[in-house]
């Protein structure tokens, strides 16, 4: 595999991607607890008889000593779905920022895939481009990882509007993980994020950035062409490295905060540092 | 604003460097791909006018500070007075005001004096490159000429100067002082006045030319001068009430008092209380000394203030005395009514005096006992025949110098003209009657005859008909053309005759108004009285001549005395009836006697105060700017010289290096290179590049050597021979000589060349002066040698061969070769010349080259010129052609000094004679 290689899977041994909490809606059962009681040996609570409910679930011990009707509901066990929404715009193709995404959606993949769950990929730039359905083998890592070495970075972006739809044709709950460079209109990002989040998905936003796009560490006169299709910028850029800083910083801020406050998972990710850590901050922090 | 060194200004481009550089930097800026520029641009958005105004902040402090350097470098300097070429000298002429203003005291120092002392001080503010003209001036240019003249000349010109008593002009000393600098216009020009700058001297404006400061002397506040406008003859006054009227100006307000001098005495004292400004007082004079010349002479006085020449105003006037006549008649009816002698009596008798003249009457038959001497002139009124010694008595008293006039009457029968017909100036004729009234001025009349009255009214019943006599003249004619009053001489004296009676029975002209007129006039001229003005003022001015002229009819001396009133006397002779006195320098009373017993005329000369020079206000709005008192000398270096900016540039540079220093942050180490070689370098350039200036740098300095007795046999040789050098070769030289007092002194090692001069042997040289001469002349000095004793070889000759052979050893004194090199280093020479003789150069070969050039032609006694700018010596054998040869030597071995044997070397053969044929290298 290109992104995952044998020493990356050894490190991601340590790793688990708990979704415990998260109610999985799906068909199939799986290990997760699904949102609907249904068939299941976890016990979930009694609740009283209403005409129409199976008999069979009549609970007649509680009946006997109440000489009331209650129904015995269990917890239905469901897989839960992964989609990994990959941004292939331009800007991801600065630095190595593209790789470190590719190594940090396989590795999420492998997490997910490890715990029997299904995973599908999308990369995006103004739409989905590249969409892998869900699938819960593991053998489903070759192909998400051959698509990714298939695809190279360009184009615009249009994060909110690809999220929404992505949001919007997850029929069921699912849990949506996010690679992106977030570098884009963060009110729309964060509207639409917690428009998700109000769809009862869950959302995990991993935000890769190269470290030049923190640091900013040029000077002189500079002439910046853009990876998109953006006009070409001319400027001095010791004189604007102070604003560029200032800037970058209330845009990390601005995510950080709307995203918590969403009660949605955000980890920073710059390509100067080891994904492991980061990860493992991630992972920590979702627990 | 000008600069010292203006070369550097080429250099102002490079303020446009960083602009320059700016613009290169933004062409090469390199492309940088980038993630997302939406960032970037908000940030940019934010940062750009910040980043922009700081951009450009720097790019000017850039440019300001480059701009700053290079403008520093070049050395501005403001103020100064404009020349292209500011680092060479300046011109300068100081103008001194010597009228009599400048004797305005100022604690206890006359305002001349101070001038002439801050004049001083200027000349010795200036440096060797800069030349300086002294003028004295008044209301004309007192220097005959002016010319540039040395330092010590200068001082000299302005120690000699006086103060005169003349006024102020400033338009002719200004006039010559531009003219002068006219000649060079591409130094620093500037005219100094040493003046009061008062009103007064700005009598007509002077154009200033382009280019020439004019500068001033500031006083200290105001000069308040009262003064006395005038002393003269009151009007109405005369020989009887003589009246003195004086004017004061300038009173301070309060009580002044104007005392009068009559003959070194005070005579009296008024108090004149005044509000401040003109106040007149009238003066009652003592009567005359002389009453037969009544006149008086002597000063109105105030009391001294600070410009005490104008506080004495001489006077000097004379009023007509009154002459005494007799009138002789024959009886006491004579004064009765129709008679003429009721007429005189009432016109000449008595107190009345309403004639310029008196008269006494008596009986003809007494005539032998009157003193005939008293009187100047006898009137004969109706005479009966007169006996011959009473003729006698009257010829001999108008031989004298007397006069007669004969008016007959009723009693002058045809015998009575007879017995004085031998005095008469007209044959007497047959009696006229019936002629029309009327009278006609004769050919001869005395214009003050009528005196406008009418004539034509005047009828004569009857009158002698009149028969002039050669030389005689006649004064009236009757309507028909007759002569009725005719004039003629007697000896010295005068005889009238008149046709007609007075008595009214023969005419009406005692009548008649003209009648007083006529006697007076008549009489006058019968007593030899020229003057008829009322009062005769002999007032001048100073420097103006006094003079004398006599008329034809009064006896000219054949000199006369002038006895100044410092007491010398000089003797002037009259020429064509005229003495003329001009050595009127300073105000008093001037005597003018003649020899003999007549009495001196005295001549009042005052300053002249016409032109207001006795009020000493400033001068609104000069067109000069103004010295201070206290910093004369600073004020004239900052006006002519200026005022170097080069200080307050760098300070300009050093506060945008800290701007650009703050705006740049990561640069500032650079910039404090930047500041350090801005401090550094022009610090270290600024005394040198002022030095250069005013100093020596680039002159030839003449030094010469003070050996023996006669060190410096020519005084004047050294600056004649270097303004030949400067005005035929292209080297500059100092004005200023160098003299070394001994060998051993450093200066020794400053000069090309040192010349030794004299006559006799100097005193042997000792040790360590040997030793200083022989490493001079090792290091590449030039010992002119000069023996000006110009006769056989005496003891300098033999000092000078001895001390070189001490100096030199191995090198001996030798004739120069026909060929060398000094022969031909600027004037291509045949022989050598001199005063004393044309022979051939002796020098000592050392090194490579002719060290020491010792001569016995005495080379610089040719310069030497006397007052019409001829050579003072003669040169021998040759004459002239010698002496030009002589000078021309003595240039070639300037120039030898200087360049060597530069003529001799080949090496620039090629390049000369390509020139040559080229025209171009």
């Amino acid at each position: 595999m290109k992104f995952l290689d044998s020493v990356a899977l050894a490190k991601l041994r340590n790793f688990r991607l708990e979704l415990r909490r998260m109610a999985a809606e799906g068909r199939a059962s799986g290990r997760h607890r699904s949102a609907w009681r249904g068939p299941s040996h976890e016990f979930a609570q009694h609740r009283a008889y209403v005409p129409g409910d199976e008999l069979k679930s009549l609970d007649w011990k509680v009946f006997a000593r109440q000489d009331r009707f209650f129904v015995r509901e269990y917890q239905a066990e469901t897989m839960l779905t992964t989609q990994i929404l990959l941004d292939a715009s331009g800007s991801m193709g600065y630095g190595s920022k593209w790789e470190y995404s590719c190594r940090l959606a396989l590795a999420l993949s492998y997490l997910v895939l490890s715990r029997g769950d299904a995973v599908g990929l999308s990369c995006f730039d103004v739409q989905p481009r590249e969409s892998i359905p869900p699938r819960a083998q593991l053998g489903h890592l070759e192909v998400l990882d051959a698509a990714l070495a298939a695809r190279c970075p360009g184009e615009e972006t249009d994060l909110p509007s690809v999220l929404e739809r992505a949001a919007a044709q997850a029929k069921r709950r699912c849990l949506m993980i996010l690679v992106s460079d977030l570098l884009g209109d963060p009110e729309r990002v964060l509207q639409v994020a917690r428009a998700v989040r109000a769809r009862k998905h869950e959302l995990m936003v991993l935000q890769v950035l190269d470290a030049r796009e923190r640091d900013f560490p040029f000077e002189g006169p500079v002439i910046f062409e853009s990876l998109e299709s953006q006009p070409r910028v001319f400027c001095d850029a010791s004189a604007v490295a102070a604003a560029y800083r200032e800037e970058i910083s209330r845009l990390l801020r601005l995510y950080e905060a709307g995203l918590r406050a969403g009660g949605i998972a955000y980890g920073l990710f710059t390509t100067d540092q080891p994904w492991e850590g980061g990860l493992a901050r991630l992972l920590a922090s979702w627990q | 604003m000008s600069f010292l060194y203006p070369a550097a200004l080429w250099a102002l481009p490079l303020a446009a460097g960083p602009l320059l550089l700016h613009l290169l930097a933004r062409r090469q800026a390199k492309p940088q791909p980038f993630s997302d520029l939406s960032l970037l641009r908000r940030a940019l958005a934010r940062a750009r006018p910040r980043a922009l105004l700081k951009q450009w902040l720097l790019l000017l402090a850039r440019t300001l500070i480059v701009a700053a350097l290079v403008l520093a470098y070049a050395a501005p300097v403001l103020e100064g007075s404009r020349g292209p070429a500011a680092g060479d000298g300046a011109d300068v002429v100081l103008l001194l005001d010597s009228s009599y203003s400048m004797g305005y005291l100022e604690a206890g120092k006359t305002r001349f004096e101070l001038a002439k002392r801050r004049g001083e001080e200027i000349i010795r503010s200036l440096g060797p490159a800069d030349r300086v003209a002294v003028g004295v001036f008044s209301d004309r240019l007192e220097t005959p000429q002016l010319s540039w003249q040395t330092p010590a000349q200068a001082l000299g010109a302005l120690s000699r100067a006086r103060l005169t008593f003349r006024g102020t002009d400033f338009a002719p000393a200004l006039r010559a002082a531009q003219e002068l600098l006219s000649r060079q216009a591409l130094r620093r020009r500037a005219v100094v006045l040493l003046s009061d700058g008062a009103r007064h001297g700005w009598k007509e404006p002077v154009e200033r030319s382009p280019g020439v400061t004019w500068l001033s002397l500031g006083w200290r506040g105001p000069s308040p001068n009262a003064y006395v406008a005038s002393a003269q003859a009151a009007l109405g006054s005369s020989a009887a009430h003589p009246k003195l009227a004086v004017r004061a100006q300038g009173l301070s307000p309060g009580v002044a008092s104007v005392d009068v001098w009559l003959s070194g005495r005070r005579a009296q004292t008024e108090a004149l209380r005044s509000a401040g400004g003109e106040q007149a007082a009238s003066f009652d004079l003592p009567p005359p000394e002389d009453q037969s010349r009544p006149s008086w002479s002597g000063r109105a006085s105030l009391r001294a203030d600070a410009l005490p020449a104008d506080d004495d105003f001489f006077f000097s006037f004379r009023h007509p005395a009154r002459p005494k006549v007799l009138v002789l008649y024959a009886a006491p009816d004579f004064f009765q009514a129709p008679s003429a002698g009721f007429f005189l009596r009432q016109l000449l008798g008595g107190s009345a005096q309403l004639l310029g003249l008196s008269a006494d009457f008596a009986r003809l038959d007494q005539l032998d006992s009157l003193p005939l001497s008293d009187y100047r002139a006898v009137l004969l009124c109706d005479f009966p025949p007169l006996g011959s010694a009473q003729l006698g008595r009257l010829r001999s008293f108008v031989e004298r110098g007397g006069g007669l006039w004969v008016l007959p009457g009723s009693r002058s029968s045809g015998q009575a003209w007879e017995s004085i017909d031998s005095i008469l100036p007209a044959g007497i004729g047959a009696l006229v009657e019936g002629d029309p009234p009327g009278l006609k001025p004769g050919p001869a009349a005395d214009p003050a005859l009528s005196r406008g009255f009418d004539l034509s009214t005047v009828e004569l019943g009857r009158y002698r008909l009149l028969t002039p006599r050669r030389g005689a003249e006649v004064w009236l004619r009757s309507s028909t053309g007759y002569p009725l009053l005719v004039l003629g001489g007697l000896g010295r004296g005068r005889v009238a005759v008149w046709a007609a009676s007075l008595d009214a029975r023969w005419s009406n002209l005692a009548l008649k108004p003209v009648f007083p007129a006529w006697l007076e006039t008549v009489a006058l001229d019968l007593c030899g009285v020229d003057d008829r003005n009322p009062t005769s003022s002999f007032q001048s001015l100073v420097g103006r001549p006094l003079s004398r002229q006599w008329s034809a009819s009064q006896a000219a001396p054949e000199r006369v005395h002038f006895r100044s009133p410092d007491g010398s006397l000089t003797t002037v002779y009259v020429r064509a009836r005229r003495a003329e006195f001009a050595q009127t320098e300073r105000p008093g009373l001037y005597e003018m006697t003649q020899d003999g017993a007549a009495p001196p005329t005295v001549f009042a000369v005052n300053v002249d105060r016409s032109g207001g020079e006795s009020d000493l206000t400033a001068l609104p709005s000069p067109p000069w700017r103004t010295l201070g008192e206290e910093s004369t000398v600073a004020d004239f270096r900052r006006a002519v010289l200026g005022r170097q900016a080069r200080g307050a540039l760098l300070g300009f540079c050093a506060a945008w290096v800290v701007v650009e220093m703050a705006l740049s942050g990561a640069t500032a180490a650079a910039a404090a290179a930047v500041l350090l070689l801005a401090l550094n370098s022009p610090a270290r350039a600024q005394p040198a590049a002022w030095r250069a200036s005013t100093a020596t740098a680039d002159r030839f300095v003449w030094t010469q050597l003070r050996l023996g007795p006669d060190w410096n046999p020519y005084p004047t040789a050294p600056s004649e021979l270097l303004e030949m050098l400067s005005t035929v070769t292209s080297v500059l030289s100092s004005p200023q000589p160098r003299v070394l007092s001994s060998l051993t002194d450093p200066g020794l090692f400053y000069s090309p060349m040192v010349v030794l001069a004299g006559r006799e042997a100097p005193a042997p040289l000792s040790d360590p002066e040997l030793r200083a001469l022989r490493d001079y002349l090792s290091a590449g000095g030039l010992l002119w040698i000069e023996d000006a004793s110009g006769g056989p070889p005496g003891s300098f000759d033999r000092w000078v061969r001895k001390t070189l052979s001490e100096a030199l050893p191995e090198a001996p004194l030798a004739a120069l070769p026909p060929d060398h090199v000094v022969y031909k280093t600027f004037f291509l020479l045949r022989r050598p010349g001199g005063r004393a003789g044309a022979e051939a150069l002796e020098g000592v070969s050392w090194d490579g080259r002719t060290a020491v050039i010792y001569s016995r032609d005495d080379l610089l006694g040719v310069w030497v010129k006397d007052a019409l700018g001829q050579p003072a010596y003669q040169c021998q054998p040759g004459g002239p052609a010698q002496c030009q040869d002589g000078r021309r030597l003595a240039l070639n071995i300037v120039m030898y000094a200087l360049t060597g044997s530069y003529k001799a070397d080949a090496v620039h053969q090629p390049y000369l004679m390509q020139k040559m044929r080229m025209g171009e290298p």
